[in-house]
């Protein structure tokens, strides 16, 4: 459960961006995972549900680009699709395939408002 | 004191009596947010801000941090991960009493709980700092920078930082160690490399170890080399035993090798 802590991360980077751009609540957060990164989605969205209460990202939903893991193989010499880090290639079988794309792990917008008017209603709010 | 956390560290390591400065403050490339402003339906202004950063960044740069502080000061650092009980531990007490007084060695230990290691190494008269992670399953940069400032390192040192027992998760977190072992026992099933490739495949020397047992069991040797080989081509391969000793020569030359490559320091004598 690695993720928990990758969640921690992300929430303090939003944090950082709420008081360094002034806004109160997060609507949505852009993450981008790609499928070599180890990280587990599933992890990453329970993890996140878990921790956010309290913070900026109370109320933001969180929309996840997955990016697909692509590599390079030496013996068919061209980019191949990786589904995971074992590195075969789908073409001849072989393992010589270095890993070229697919391991991101990167916050890339906010959407964010001044106001914590808006369609959700307040902590408390009746 | 450490800005980060608070936590009343002196936030300086000591090395040789002069004061190295404490490498972890959130510095660095921020990168600058671009925003767009608009208005939606639910009322109150929406804006939309760029931000592209790695989410592990900050630990990358407190690791980055680390490892400019120990190449500045000619330390081999080393990032000791496997599964719990494939003899980590076991291996450091052996090491220790193989390289004897000739070479300064001090050790960070990570734990969920306990000192018992840090209390191991310390026995044999290495310096150690046990840092217990709680409910974490692996050691962060951040962690590794408040202990390096509480140990008195000297230059030319080894300094082996033994991560939880976990092939998972310890895999992301970079320390800034200048090398990664991760030992693999041979009581654990030569696919294990395949199971948990991530690990491996970052391994700059994979030890296979509790090699005494070998006439006892199943394990081919080959099998478990090809599986290694084929989540990580360039790593080193080695196998010992830290009970017979059988092996441990390769992993002292190897550690002399590392050692001199670090900077200006001396061969470990004969």
């Amino acid at each position: 459960m690695h993720e928990l802590s990758l969640v921690m991360s992300l929430l303090e980077l939003c944090e950082d961006e709420a008081s360094r751009g002034g806004f109160e609540r997060i609507d949505r957060i852009v993450l981008e995972v790609g499928a070599l990164s180890g990280v587990s989605v599933p992890a990453l969205t329970f993890s996140f549900e878990s921790a956010v209460l309290g913070t900026v990202s109370e109320f933001a939903e969180l929309e996840i680009r997955e990016i697909p893991g692509t590599g390079w193989c030496f013996h068919c010499e061209k980019t191949v699709s990786l589904q995971d880090p074992l590195r075969s290639c789908p073409g001849c079988g072989g393992s010589g395939v270095l890993p070229t794309g697919g391991m991101e792990f990167r916050l890339c917008e906010l959407i964010v408002r001044d106001d914590r008017s808006g369609k959700i209603p307040e902590k408390g709010g009746d | 004191m450490c800005v980060e956390c608070g936590c009343g560290s002196q936030g300086e390591g000591k090395m040789g009596g002069r004061v190295l400065p404490h490498h972890h403050h959130d510095e660095g490339d921020h990168s600058v947010s671009h925003e767009s402003h608009g208005q939606e339906e639910g009322g109150g202004s929406h804006r939309r801000i760029s931000v592209e950063q790695d989410i592990l960044g900050k630990n990358n740069r407190i690791a980055q941090g680390n490892r400019d502080f120990f190449t500045a000061n000619g330390l081999l650092v080393l990032n000791l991960l496997s599964s719990p009980g494939s003899g980590k531990t076991t291996l450091l007490e052996r090491t220790i009493g193989a390289l004897g007084n000739k070479v300064p060695l001090a050790v960070i230990e990570g734990d969920q709980e306990t000192s018992r290691d840090a209390d191991r190494i310390r026995r044999l008269g290495v310096p150690a700092v046990q840092i217990n992670t709680g409910a974490g399953c692996h050691l962060d940069a951040h962690q590794v920078a408040h202990a390096v400032g509480e140990l008195a390192l000297v230059p030319g040192m080894i300094l082996v930082i033994e991560n939880v027992g976990n092939l998972v998760c310890p895999a992301l977190f970079d320390l800034g160690e200048t090398a990664r072992v991760v030992l693999f026992s041979v009581t654990e099933g030569e696919d294990k490399p395949l199971k948990y490739p991530r690990i491996f495949r970052d391994a700059d020397l994979t030890l296979l170890t509790k090699a005494d047992l070998l006439p006892h069991l199943d394990f081919e040797v080959e099998r478990a080399e090809n599986a290694l080989r084929s989540v990580n081509p360039r790593g080193e391969i080695l196998s010992l035993s830290s009970r017979t000793g059988e092996g441990m020569e390769g992993w002292l030359s190897w550690l002399s090798v590392r050692r001199t490559g670090v900077g200006t320091v001396p061969d470990l004598p004969a």
